[in-house]
């Protein structure tokens, strides 16, 4: 089993790395200290897209640090909803080669666990995305960002670590578990697929 | 190195079909001829095995064809090339009813020799019909087979002279003989045929590479004999069975002494003794379910065609038993050799058999319309789709009466071998205090003692709490669950040189272990 865990961890990781690597990648440019000439994540472009811009100025705050406080929470926003599909699509990775799937046909009965499991990712990411956004008070930023943003940001991002959940499990779900997962089964079967 | 092993009456009839079994589970050599000879030509265990050797040849064929189902030289599943005459048995009476006074020409012999002959065998035993064996009576049947030629002619006795030229240009030829002590055929059979082939060998001038092995059987079953059997009626009386073995350990203490007929000899026997559910006196009736101790005899005769046996120069006598507590165990059962362990080819084969019979097999049978709902799942794409896909008609070939020939085939023999382990597991210990823990098999088959003609009724079908007993099939630490089967099957290699159902039978077999 361990063997067989062994052989389907670096499918998993594939897929999971197609998304994990462009969002820590942004995650280190958030983290990184704000260029204000930047187009990509400068000063301008943060506050216009995302933030309440007339109302940073009304609370007389001075945009770039009301920009850098926006990264620094967008940035730990991402690394928790990667840190939660990581765990929950690894979970699932993992714990597909342990279920009960000891006939031809069977597979296809464990979607409903699978749609369970990936149900709850969802709602984590939500819930992770309303925590920081819009319930939380750790990030000071949360207070200046418009309601649209916050829609926009909360179904972007869910999306995008809901499709690095699809994909990990796509790749990284068991070979006799792939009926389970959504066109899971399409992919070819190989001696190292 | 060529193999021959020829089982006589319905004992050795019995162990050739736990060394078939061993066979399919991979501990038999590459290859063997197997003959059995019994006077009883309808006896039933005889033509079970006749059934099962027939049953093993054509599927090993259709599965080791190199061009189209093969399971390739590395796999272990029906790994030894069986090969038989087209009638596996020899009688060494032919003729309808022969009885002794007609063999030996009893009224043209002088009346002197009549005397003799008189003081060697009452009335009864010389006007005795021989068509149902020698019941019981080594006497006789001593007689009539020492009476019958070798003949180069006949089948059976061709692959002996066939054997013996094969050592005169060289190569080494193994006879392994397996017989009772206690029966009749079996009991006159085993010296004399051993007898003949040295004296072919002599005949030949062949003075090496001829090797010799037997399994002796001692007495391990009896059974009740019926009230309203005929006074006068002949048959293998058991309460003489131990006095028969007596004398002819006695005859084979000195034989051995005095000849080197045998390299090799394995003595088995079992205490206390089987008491088999029904008595029949012979024919077609009688069948006798398969007893633990044969295995033995079975993985004597694999051992001795095992090139791992160095043969020696002197004569050597092997006896096994099992351990002496009320259990059988698989500790109890031996290994062929270093390289070939018994108890783990046989639980491979085991748990194979059961997993095609109620969990693959089903999946596969019938047309690609009832099969294609498992196209997309990785185990059917990879070990079925893409070896018998057809560009012609881009679609498989699973369904084609061909390959469903196979499936089906294969689908009797797993059948077979649940039969077999079950009744022997059952059968073994009737009426007795002795415990098997070999398998569990309550949950897959039912036992029915008096019903001679099937004792094993396998389910149909199983249940959920059926297949997940599976998980304590063996009385062992070495169980493994469907789960894990399916988890193996989908990511154990394939054999580049596997063709079509053969990749798919020899990744199952191979995830059974």
């Amino acid at each position: 089993m361990i063997l067989n865990i062994l052989k389907t961890l670096p499918w998993f990781i594939l897929g999971s790395a197609i998304f994990a690597v462009p969002s820590i990648l942004l995650i280190g440019a958030l983290f990184a200290p704000v260029d204000v000439e930047s187009s990509f994540l400068g000063t301008e472009w943060v506050a216009e897209r995302f933030m309440n811009l007339d109302g940073i100025l009304e609370d007389g705050q001075d945009p770039a640090s009301a920009t850098a406080d926006f990264n620094y929470m967008f940035a730990w926003l991402n690394v928790n909803l990667l840190i939660s599909t990581i765990v929950i699509s690894l979970g699932w990775a993992i714990g597909s080669h342990f279920l009960n799937i000891d006939e031809p046909g069977k597979a296809k009965f464990f979607a409903i666990t699978w749609i369970i499991v990936s149900g709850l990712l969802v709602g984590i990411l939500l819930l992770v995305n309303y925590a920081i956004l819009l319930w939380g008070d750790t990030f000071y930023a949360a207070q200046d960002i418009t309601t649209a943003s916050m829609n926009t940001m909360v179904l972007l991002t869910t999306i995008y670590y809901g499709l690095m959940h699809w994909l990990s499990c796509v790749l990284g779900t068991a070979r006799q578990a792939r009926s389970a997962v959504l066109f899971a089964n399409q992919l070819p079967a190989r001696n190292y697929l | 190195m060529k193999n021959f092993l020829i089982g006589i009456g319905g004992t050795g009839a019995k162990c050739i079909e736990h060394l078939v079994h061993s066979c399919s589970a991979g501990l038999g050599p590459d290859q063997l001829w197997v003959g059995m000879i019994d006077q009883d030509e309808a006896n039933g265990n005889v033509n079970k095995t006749k059934i099962l050797l027939n049953k093993y040849i054509n599927l090993r064929d259709s599965l080791r064809n190199e061009n189209k189902n093969d399971l390739s030289n590395s796999s272990n599943l029906l790994k030894t090339k069986i090969t038989t005459n087209n009638d596996s048995v020899w009688l060494p009476l032919k003729g309808a009813d022969p009885s002794l006074k007609e063999i030996v020409l009893f009224d043209a012999l002088k009346d002197e020799v009549k005397g003799l002959l008189s003081c060697l065998y009452d009335p009864q035993e010389k006007e005795m019909n021989l068509s149902e064996g020698f019941r019981g009576r080594p006497n006789i049947g001593a007689a009539a087979m020492l009476a019958t030629a070798a003949n180069e002619d006949d089948p059976f006795w061709a692959q002996i002279y066939k054997a013996i030229d094969a050592a005169k240009g060289g190569e080494e030829v193994r006879i392994f003989i397996i017989g009772s002590i206690f029966g009749g055929t079996g009991a006159s059979g085993f010296p004399n045929i051993a007898r003949k082939i040295r004296a072919i060998q002599s005949e030949k001038g062949v003075l090496s590479n001829v090797n010799i092995g037997g399994a002796l059987m001692l007495p391990y079953f009896d059974y009740e004999v019926p009230d309203d059997i005929g006074e006068g009626e002949i048959y293998a009386k058991p309460n003489q069975f131990l006095d028969q073995t007596k004398a002819a350990l006695e005859y084979y203490s000195k034989l051995f002494e005095s000849d080197k007929i045998f390299n090799q000899v394995y003595v088995a026997g079992w205490d206390p003794i089987t008491r088999v559910s029904k008595f029949e006196v012979g024919g077609n009736t009688q069948f006798n379910s398969p007893l633990f101790v044969e295995t033995y005899a079975a993985l004597g005769a694999l051992r001795f065609f095992c090139e791992d046996n160095k043969i020696q120069e002197n004569q050597e006598i092997f006896h096994i038993g099992k351990n002496d507590s009320e259990d059988i165990l698989w500790s109890d059962i031996p290994n062929v050799s270093v390289n070939l362990n018994s108890k783990d080819s046989l639980m491979n084969l085991v748990r194979f058999a059961f997993s095609y019979n109620w969990m693959y097999g089903p999946a596969l049978k019938g047309s690609w319309s009832k099969i294609k709902k498992y196209s997309n799942e990785h185990w059917f794409k990879r070990l079925i789709l893409s070896n018998t896909y057809e560009d012609t008609i881009k679609s498989s070939t699973i369904g084609h009466e061909k390959n469903q020939e196979i499936i089906s085939s294969m689908h009797e023999y797993s059948q077979d071998i649940l039969t077999w382990i079950s009744d022997m597991n059952y059968s073994t210990v009737l009426e007795s205090d002795q415990k098997m823990k070999l398998i569990y098999a309550d949950f897959f088959s039912e036992y029915s003692p008096k019903n001679n003609s099937q004792k094993i009724s396998l389910k149909e079908k199983l249940t959920g709490s059926d297949k997940k007993e599976f998980k304590n099939l063996f009385h062992d630490n070495e169980n493994i669950t469907l789960a894990k089967i399916m988890s193996n099957i989908s990511y154990l290699g394939t054999n580049k040189d596997q063709k079509g159902l053969g990749v798919f039978m020899d990744t199952l077999f191979r995830s059974c272990r």
